[in-house]
């Protein structure tokens, strides 16, 4: 039996050694959930230097068509989630291209304003198109049964398992942080993309057609939201018109907590703000659960106090 | 000589005229709502200036000191709630509720603020973005560091209190006073309270904007380091508009709890956020008359667009409503950048043209075309490699 | 000697502001051309008009390609670099990373290694620190970096704008001297908006005058240096 420590306002049971690997878990799985929105918010940031407020609907939005595709149409569910990748890419770009770039001479405001204008519509339209009840069933790309979890430890109660859901939210934030640090690194075409966010007019002057950067980062923001999209759909169970809004928000968090244009950082970022999501109501008796925005909020205070540009952020940030 | 646009010298009597005019619309549209609409009507109408005040606020912030928030419905909503439980719970008269929400409003807005505005660009939106989904959660929580919100705020069930004819346990009347004209309805006397805190609100507001304070503010947003140099300290400046923002928003929301009698957490979510950026946005950022406009149509707009049978998509209901403003946020953005202020503006410009006072007529010839002075530079120029 | 880069009528500006009003120039094949002018005469902005980064009209003649109207992103394939003012490196990109991004415009990947080592060669600076971030270089040696990334394009016209600014004058002197390396023994054609004129002029074979957006005088290196209101305003003797 462990030793039970009557501090006041702490669980104590949070320091059983299974429960606490469990929330651990929890917290890194909830916080992959996240690094996958940070990084959709640092792909348009770094090169933009913009918040793209309608970013969760669309991966909302990309998710009902997975949920169409693989559900209604019964698709197989990867390729359903492929072709909507795919989709939601070209889509990325042109909204980039069509909504985004005129407005980008005038006011700071107008493209914050018009990405809110998306949200709306979005929500709305999801709201008019598939209605505002949730979905069922819910698209499924990793095994995800009551009984699809490694056991690692049962010679303790609680049980300590892994889900299979778990695995592949990690699976997934992975490969991505490979692939987009292979493309960012490797190719000429990363490089393009990243001397943009260096430096967009002296990317001009080289011959790197700027424009069609900017539409890369959205492109490559819509792609990762449609795959976050559908496996956060499967992860939290839940799948509705409104379910990304509190989500892009974490990821927000997470990007502002990383530095919003750090890969590394937005991970980081994600998987620290799962922690405190999941750590502050589980250790202290006084924080509900139903506060983890709040939570979120105060860390977002803390970081701008302390270390303004985040945790990998370059340090471009200007303090007035 | 040409007739039209007619240019009117600011100050001078014709000026004077048309501001008087402006005034009497002002007073038209009051004796309309009170008189003319029917009278359940004048508690929409009421709701709606009380959302003006509350854009009004936002004005402050993203008018003048060009930064947005997505949070004003945090403190539309600590307004409310403020109002409302002074009201039901402690027997305030509503009056004296107004200077404890707008003070609340106040210390929450410099606390949020101090730290988002100290960092130049987007900071501001991603923390007010955190406090509007954050608002609703507190309100209902139970235990927020041990605090048990819920059972002041009344929780998810929200908070009622009766302005009309029918007394609340701790009696509270907002029933017309004995000098009201024969006829007034309780719901008469609240346009009416709400409507004259909204134009005190409206003339202290723009004559902050006008004063040294707001000068500085405006050129802040259009050059923070020269605006630096010449004394104005942006981190000062922005939380105080900030807070000040906020203030006005609060007390927005203390006439809002007067005018709904019923509140609850999630009349003040993101999406309450979004409508006063939509309302201010669509009747003109920077402007005093745009917070006005942007009020009456974000509380009528979804009201007359429920009653259409639109082409595609039929009746809306609810969540759908925000497809109408999402399309008109991207409408307004690309074809009116200034929002129905300027289109009104661009079309008064054809007929009447307020300038400032002018100048004695030899001043501008000898100041105005650019043309001379080049002109003496090449003389000078021609002079010297000659 | 053959025209590289014939400026016709040049009127050039930001919005509703014009800068430059009918400016012609020619700058010749292998040539060193200075321009030269007080601040606000607009310089800068006759590099960027040639460029196509400003509104612009009148003719910009690049070895019979017309570029007012062009995207500036397409000056680099047709052999135009250019150094922009404040030294236009990519600060969180390597030092290689930086030069790899100069020769964007070019297929021959094996060439670009090549140049590459040359550029170290030329600056031995820049490959003591390759895998540095730019933005943590000093001064003169972001200026050179600027240069040598232009150069990875291989180009047959280099606009430099203001070359010196910021340097400290031992820096300076280096640096005209690689100019006049690569002018002399590269055949790069160089046309350089600068304040120091002394030290322009000693490379420059002409040199024009701009003053209010027009150009008012123009002439070889040896004419303008002799010009009384060129040694008041520019020489300071």
């Amino acid at each position: 039996m462990s030793a039970v420590l009557a501090i006041p306002g702490i669980e104590h049971n949070f320091f059983t050694l299974t429960l606490f690997l469990q929330n651990l878990t929890n917290a890194l799985a909830n916080g992959a959930v996240y690094a996958l929105m940070a990084l959709t918010v640092v792909m348009i940031y770094k090169t933009t230097g913009h918040l793209n407020f309608a970013q969760g609907e669309m991966a909302m939005f990309s998710t009902f068509i997975v949920y169409v595709l693989a559900i209604e149409q019964g698709l197989n569910i990867w390729l359903a989630i492929v072709i909507v990748v795919v989709g939601s890419m070209v889509l990325g770009a042109a909204i980039e291209r069509v909504l985004i770039q005129p407005l980008e001479s005038r006011s700071v405001l107008a493209p914050v304003i018009l990405t809110l204008g998306l949200f709306f519509i979005l929500n709305g339209g999801a709201a008019t198109i598939w209605g505002t009840q949730p979905k069922t069933p819910i698209p499924a790309p990793f095994p995800g049964h009551l009984d699809d979890k490694v056991d690692i430890i049962t010679s303790r109660v609680p049980h300590f398992f892994v889900t299979y859901k778990a695995l592949g939210v990690w699976a997934t934030v992975i490969v991505l942080v490979v692939l987009l640090n292979l493309l960012l690194k490797r190719t000429k075409l990363g490089l393009a993309y990243r001397a943009v966010a260096a430096n967009a007019e002296s990317s001009l002057i080289v011959g790197i057609p700027v424009k069609r950067m900017l539409m890369l980062g959205w492109a490559l923001a819509a792609g990762i939201g449609a795959i976050a999209g559908a496996i956060i759909a499967q992860y939290r169970n839940v799948l509705d018109f409104n379910f990304m809004a509190a989500v892009l928000l974490f990821g927000f968090a997470a990007a502002c907590v990383g530095g919003f244009d750090s890969i590394m950082g937005a991970v980081v970022g994600g998987l620290l703000v799962g922690v405190v999501e999941t750590f502050t109501p589980a250790l202290f008796t006084f924080v509900g659960s139903e506060l983890s925005l709040v939570m979120v909020l105060l860390v977002i205070l803390i970081v701008l106090y302390v270390r303004p540009q985040g945790l990998f952020g370059s340090k471009r940030v200007e303090r007035v | 000589m040409k007739s039209l646009p007619l240019v009117v010298e600011r100050k001078s009597p014709t000026h004077r005229a048309f501001q008087l005019l402006g005034v009497l619309a002002v007073f038209g549209f009051y004796f309309y709502v009170v008189n003319v609409v029917e009278n359940f009507s004048a508690i929409r109408w009421a709701i709606a200036v009380t959302l003006s005040v509350a854009i009004l606020g936002l004005n402050i912030v993203t008018g003048y000191s060009g930064q947005i928030s997505i949070g004003h419905s945090a403190f539309f909503g600590i307004g409310a709630y403020t109002t409302m439980i002074l009201i039901a719970d402690h027997g305030w008269p509503f009056l004296a509720t107004l200077p404890v929400a707008g003070a609340l409003g106040f210390i929450v807005g410099a606390v949020i603020g101090i730290p988002a505005l100290r960092i130049r660009g987007l900071y501001l939106s991603l923390i007010t973005l955190g406090l509007a989904l954050a608002f609703p959660a507190i309100v209902k929580s139970d235990s927020f560091f041990g605090i048990n919100f819920a059972s002041i705020t009344g929780g998810s069930n929200g908070k009622v209190i009766s302005s009309g004819e029918v007394t609340t346990t701790r009696g509270f009347h907002w029933n017309p006073p004995s000098w009201a004209p024969d006829g007034w309805t309780t719901n008469d006397w609240v346009f009416t309270t709400v409507f004259v805190i909204a134009v005190v609100l409206f003339v202290l507001t723009s004559n902050l904007i006008r004063s040294s304070v707001g000068r500085g503010l405006i050129a802040m947003r259009d050059n923070e380091t020269g605006a630096a140099v010449s004394g104005v300290y942006p981190a000062q400046y922005k939380v105080l508009a900030f807070a000040t923002s906020a203030l006005v928003t609060s007390i927005g929301g203390g006439c809002f709890a007067l005018a709904s009698t019923t509140i609850g957490p999630d009349t003040f979510g993101l999406q309450r956020s979004i409508e006063f950026i939509a309302g201010l946005v669509i009747g003109g950022v920077a402007t005093i008359l745009g917070p006005a406009i942007g009020g009456v149509l974000v509380e009528w707009l979804p009201y007359w667009a429920f009653e259409v049978n639109w082409p595609i998509l039929g009746k809306l209901e609810g969540p759908q409503a925000g497809i109408l403003y999402g399309f008109i946020l991207v409408l307004i953005i690309f074809f009116m950048p200034g929002g129905i202020v300027y289109g009104i503006r661009q079309i008064r410009s054809k007929f009447v043209v307020f300038v400032p006072r002018l100048p004695a007529p030899q001043e501008i010839y000898a100041a105005r075309p650019a043309d001379v002075a080049i002109a003496s530079v090449q003389q000078t120029t021609r002079e010297r490699y000659q | 000697m053959t025209t590289m880069l014939q400026v016709t009528a040049l009127d050039a500006g930001y919005g509703p502001i014009q800068v430059l009003r009918g400016v012609d120039l020619h700058v010749d094949e292998a040539e060193v051309v200075v321009l030269l002018g007080a601040n606000g005469a607009g310089k800068t902005t006759t590099i960027r008009a040639i460029c196509q980064m400003v509104d612009s009209k009148g003719s910009v003649n690049m070895c019979g390609a017309e570029l007012v109207g062009m995207r500036p992103e397409k000056m680099a394939g047709l052999g135009i670099a250019h150094v922009p003012q404040g030294r236009g490196t990519f600060p969180e990109l390597t030092v290689e990373e930086n030069l790899h991004v100069g020769a964007y415009v070019r297929k021959d990947r094996a060439q670009i290694r090549s140049d590459i080592d040359r550029s170290y060669a030329l600056f031995p600076r820049l490959g003591e620190r390759r895998m540095q971030l730019a933005g943590s270089l000093s001064g003169g040696e972001q200026q050179m970096l600027a240069v040598a990334r232009a150069l990875m394009s291989r180009p047959r016209l280099l606009l430099l704008d203001e070359p010196s600014l910021g340097l400290a004058p031992l820096v300076i002197q280096g640096l005209f001297a690689r100019f006049n390396e690569l002018n002399e023994e590269e055949g790069v054609t160089l046309f350089i908006v600068e304040q120091n004129a002394n030290l322009a002029l000693d490379i420059a074979d002409r040199a024009y005058v701009l003053e209010a957006g027009r150009i008012v005088l123009s002439g070889s290196a040896a004419e303008l240096r002799a010009n009384d209101g060129v040694r008041r305003a520019y020489l300071g003797f």
